[in-house]
């Protein structure tokens, strides 16, 4: 896109919203009653066709809900959520499971060609927007199911699955059985053992033995219908040998009632295998005034099973009203490896509680902690982080940084890292600033005649390079663009 | 994560049980007038409510005082006298102007309070309480930072004596003056101590309080001191913890700084089984410098934890924070910091850096340090690293000659000579050099 055409269009998204995924689709959807008890349990398991075990699974998760209480200790603020008040299952209406990307309703595709989403595998073969353009395969969540999963008969010849959990249930039942659940177990936390009560649809991996997967993956979450809360569930198993890049993005339309969503995502890597795991979350951040966003309250865990596994989480948090995310490392397998590259931008009213935890239970494993997080508007930024070495973890190694940048004097940013250290012979770093755009880098894009904004984006895409490298090449770009979005109307 | 909510319960602990069956008991015997019974009142009635802290309590994470504190001792009878006499200066050649609190009482026939330099008094806190004295009165309620801290609530509660110390404005101490704390007794015993040193605009001290014993025993002390200083004001404040192995040792430091001023404060944990040392400090006038400094030796299973919270309430002011831990065989240490930054304190310069040195496979070291900023302009970082010695200055050293525990020995010294270092006194530093040095005599014996 020329660079006209792109200031043309920022600057037009200004007047109006900055938030160009606020759209509606007006699509017939069905929904279960509002609510939430074990009838709603059954009647989200029955949609789904599910086997006896999930059905019971679920159940215990929701008994075992009902007897826990809502977290208060991050550092959000938000009005009481009523759960008996949300539609828990919501699916569009024409696509039981359509077999080809023709049965999809074309209302249905339309948004997400409107969200820039590819799901069409010709376009992107024909490579239309340059020959160098890598292929990725989408697995696309409509509210609660998945409308299309792309590339997946390419994917079936290099052995591995990709598609929706609720036809990896139906499907795969025995890597179901024996994965789900083992990394985020459902009495994890409040949220975690909602999302088990209740997960509707997200997306399921297994790489082979051995297997580098060929292209990137990605999942599309979208919330649409209103009233609903979104309870995706992903899993992803990378054995012994392989390695998967899978990105995750997500946008909901601007409404002035807040909404749910409690994801659980959980990463499996056995013997020398490799997963890197990347997400631009863009949810609707509520306006300027704090009015309505999405509530993200997600549980994400990676378990580093094998020797020598690694697992990479690198996040780009831009949306939400609140954010509530812990993407975290359990570093089982001796040698292994995890990395968390975060960068967490917030603005107007939006409230960021994030971080990681990097559990070292093996010998030799090493974990790296890059997080930079920026306050602008009337915002509150926390990084929140666990380092926790075992008694077993001989010679383990963590090197964390943590920088926050703050615009403005109405917004706040705050660090609160957890240092456990129970072997000797464990290294453990920890280095983190808090500080303002010095005035001499203003001075100096000022002088040279760049606006005071575009000044700002040009100095946090800087200061946030680190992390921004991590991310897969067409990530990158937008990425580059959605901070320039977000700092927008923070000055002055 | 888990749910980490701090529900309230009803069961009470034999030690919960204990205090709330002794306040009733002694409230008539402890000083005060009606003002201060009522004060007394209101912190025993936060204990009731919230029993002891615990694990839940977010401030409490890691030094959980409910599950450690199986009993509660009887409160300390009177000393005898000439044992405390015969007890050898903590600090010696440092000449200070020796206070005594014996058994949680202020002594003046063992503290030296002749010759005291014109603007200067002290007394006791027993007698304060019982004028309704309004300075000290005002300095004993709590700053918001230590509102809800049970620690302090259960002093203010059972408090029996200190020092009150004033420093007229403009009046420089020429000599320290030093607190020395010490239960006298061979059964374990519990004290409640209040210090209150009311530091002058453009007025200096340093102020040395040191804690011990003459017999070994699982003693309870609790010991809190508050100073507030003037625009201006100098005060260095050194604590040398040097309880026994066996004993409970919590202190509260609570410190209200003016404009232009200068605090320091370090604070050498040394002794007691479970130790834990609070530092409360505000910035209220603009332009001030604070440093805030400790050390921690832990060998055995003992526990010792630092907590400190700084808050930058005025433009322009500097703070450092510095502690170093070297914990051997089972113990733990725990450092939590936290530097508040409201929107107003713009200019605010703050460093924290902890670092804990592990010595043995048993050993563990929990760190939290925090920052909660609301200012743009400021500059503020925090640092923590946790690990053994370098293997490869060891081995420099190794090569050079110098046996293993020679070389461990130096390095060790070397590492927490950067918070010792900064100590003005002469005679603290070499003492607390001489302790480091006996300390690892004996770890290596």
């Amino acid at each position: 896109m020329p660079a006209v055409q792109e200031t043309i269009e920022q600057v037009s998204a200004i007047d109006v919203d900055k938030y160009k995924y606020g759209f509606f689709t007006e699509i017939e959807s069905e929904l279960s009653p509002k609510g939430l008890n074990e009838d709603i349990v059954r009647y989200i398991s029955a949609k789904k066709n599910e086997p006896e075990w999930l059905t019971e699974w679920r159940l215990e998760a929701f008994r075992r809900w009902q007897t826990m209480a809502e977290p208060t200790w991050a550092r959000v603020d938000y009005p009481p959520i009523d759960f008996q008040d949300l539609h828990y299952y919501a699916a569009p209406k024409k696509t039981p499971g359509p077999k080809s990307l023709d049965e999809v309703d074309p209302e249905l595709l339309r948004t997400y060609e409107k969200l820039g989403i590819p799901l069409r595998e010709q376009e992107l073969l024909a490579g239309v927007e340059g020959a160098a353009q890598p292929r990725v395969a989408v697995d696309a969540v409509f509210d609660s199911v998945s409308v299309v999963t792309t590339f997946k008969k390419e994917l079936a010849k290099h052995g591995v699955i990709f598609c929706s959990i609720s036809e990896a249930v139906r499907e795969h039942p025995e890597l179901v059985k024996k994965y789900l659940g083992s990394v985020v177990p459902t009495t994890d936390n409040y949220y975690a053992t909602l999302n088990s009560a209740v997960f509707s649809d997200g997306s399921f991996v297994y790489i082979p033995k051995g297997v580098r997967c060929p292209m990137e993956l990605s999942t599309y979450f979208r919330i649409n219908e209103k009233n609903t809360g979104q309870f995706e569930r992903t899993l992803i198993i990378a054995d012994e040998g392989s390695y998967v890049s899978y990105l995750e993005g997500c946008t909901a339309p601007s409404r002035d009632e807040n909404q749910l969503h409690a994801a659980v995502v959980e990463l499996v890597a056995l013997d020398d295998a490799e997963i890197k795991y990347s997400t631009v979350q863009n949810w609707y951040p509520g306006d300027a005034e704090g009015k309505g966003g999405i509530y993200n309250f997600v549980t994400k865990r990676g378990d580093c099973r094998g020797r020598n596994s690694k697992i990479s989480w690198t996040q780009v948090e831009t949306g939400s009203a609140i954010t509530w995310k812990y993407p975290s490392c359990i570093l089982r397998g001796d040698n292994s490896r995890g990395e968390f590259y975060s960068i967490a931008i917030s603005n107007g009213k939006q409230q960021v509680d994030s971080g990681t935890k990097m559990i070292h239970l093996g010998k030799n494993t090493t974990s790296k902690i890059i997080s930079k997080g920026i306050a602008a508007g009337k915002s509150d930024n926390t990084y929140r982080g666990l380092v926790q070495i075992g008694r077993k973890a001989t010679g383990a190694r963590n090197f964390t940084n943590c920088d926050s940048l703050l615009i403005g004097n109405k917004c706040g940013a705050h660090t609160v890292p957890y240092i456990e250290s129970k072997n000797a012979s464990a290294v453990v770093e920890h280095e983190a600033t808090t500080s303002k755009i010095s005035d001499d880098q203003m001075f100096y894009c000022l002088s040279r005649g760049l606006g005071e904004e575009e000044a700002i984006a040009l100095i946090v895409n800087g200061f946030v390079r680190d992390v921004l490298q991590q991310l897969p090449m067409e990530f990158m770009v937008e990425t580059q663009k959605l901070i320039g979005i977000s700092l927008e109307g923070s000055v002055g | 994560m888990t749910d980490t909510m701090g529900t309230t319960t009803v069961l009470r602990t034999p030690a919960e049980e204990a205090l709330l069956k002794r306040y009733p008991a002694e409230k008539a015997s402890l000083p005060g007038a009606p003002a201060v019974a009522d004060l007394r009142d209101g912190a025993f009635a936060a204990f009731e409510k919230a029993g002891l802290p615990h694990r839940r309590v977010e401030a409490w994470k890691y030094t959980d005082l409910r599950a450690n504190l199986r009993t509660i001792a009887a409160p300390a009878g009177p000393p005898d006298h000439e044992r405390v006499r015969a007890l050898p200066p903590a600090v010696p050649g440092d000449g200070a102007r020796r206070l005594v609190v014996a058994n949680g009482r202020l002594v003046p026939e063992l503290s030296d309070l002749g010759g005291l330099e014109e603007g200067v008094t002290i007394g006791s806190l027993a007698e304060a309480l019982t004028h309704a004295d309004a300075e000290v009165l005002a300095a004993l309620r709590p700053i918001p930072e230590a509102a809800d801290n049970i620690a302090l609530s259960v002093n203010t509660a059972f408090m029996t004596d200190g020092v009150v110390v004033r420093v007229a404005d403009d009046v420089a101490l020429a000599r320290p003056i030093e607190i020395t704390h010490v239960i006298d007794g061979e059964t374990a015993a519990a004290t409640a101590v209040r210090n209150v040193f009311l530091i002058g605009n453009g007025a200096s001290a340093t102020l040395i309080e040191t804690t011990e014993a003459t017999y070994a025993a699982a003693h309870q002390t609790n010991i809190v001191s508050v100073v507030t200083l003037g625009d201006e004001a100098q005060v260095d404040h050194i604590r040398l913890q040097l309880d026994p192995l066996e004993a409970v040792s919590l202190t509260t430091l609570t410190v209200e700084i003016g404009a232009k001023a200068r605090f320091e404060t370090f604070n050498a944990a040394l002794g007691a089984a479970l130790a834990r040392a609070q530092v409360y400090a505000r910035f209220n006038g603009a332009g001030s410098t604070g440093a805030f400094r400790g050390a921690t030796l832990l060998s055995g299973r003992r526990h010792a934890d630092t907590t400190l919270v700084v808050t930058h309430d005025a433009e322009g002011c500097e703070s450092r924070e510095l502690y170093k831990a070297v914990i051997d065989d089972e113990a733990k240490s725990v450092f939590q910091g936290r530097i508040n930054v409201p929107a107003h304190a713009q200019k605010t310069d703050a460093r924290m850096m902890t670092a804990s040195l592990l010595l043995s496979e048993g050993a563990e070291a929990y760190a939290k340090p925090e920052l909660e900023i609301f200012a743009d302009d400021v500059q503020c970082g925090h640092g923590a690293t946790c690990g053994a010695l370098d293997d490869d200055l060891l081995f420099y050293m190794l090569a050079r000659g110098i046996p293993k525990s020679e070389a461990e020995k130096l390095l060790i010294i070397a590492y927490l000579g950067e918070a010792i270092d900064e100590v003005h006194n002469e005679a603290v530093r070499d003492m607390l050099i001489h302790r480091i040095e006996d300390w690892l005599e004996k770890r290596v014996g």
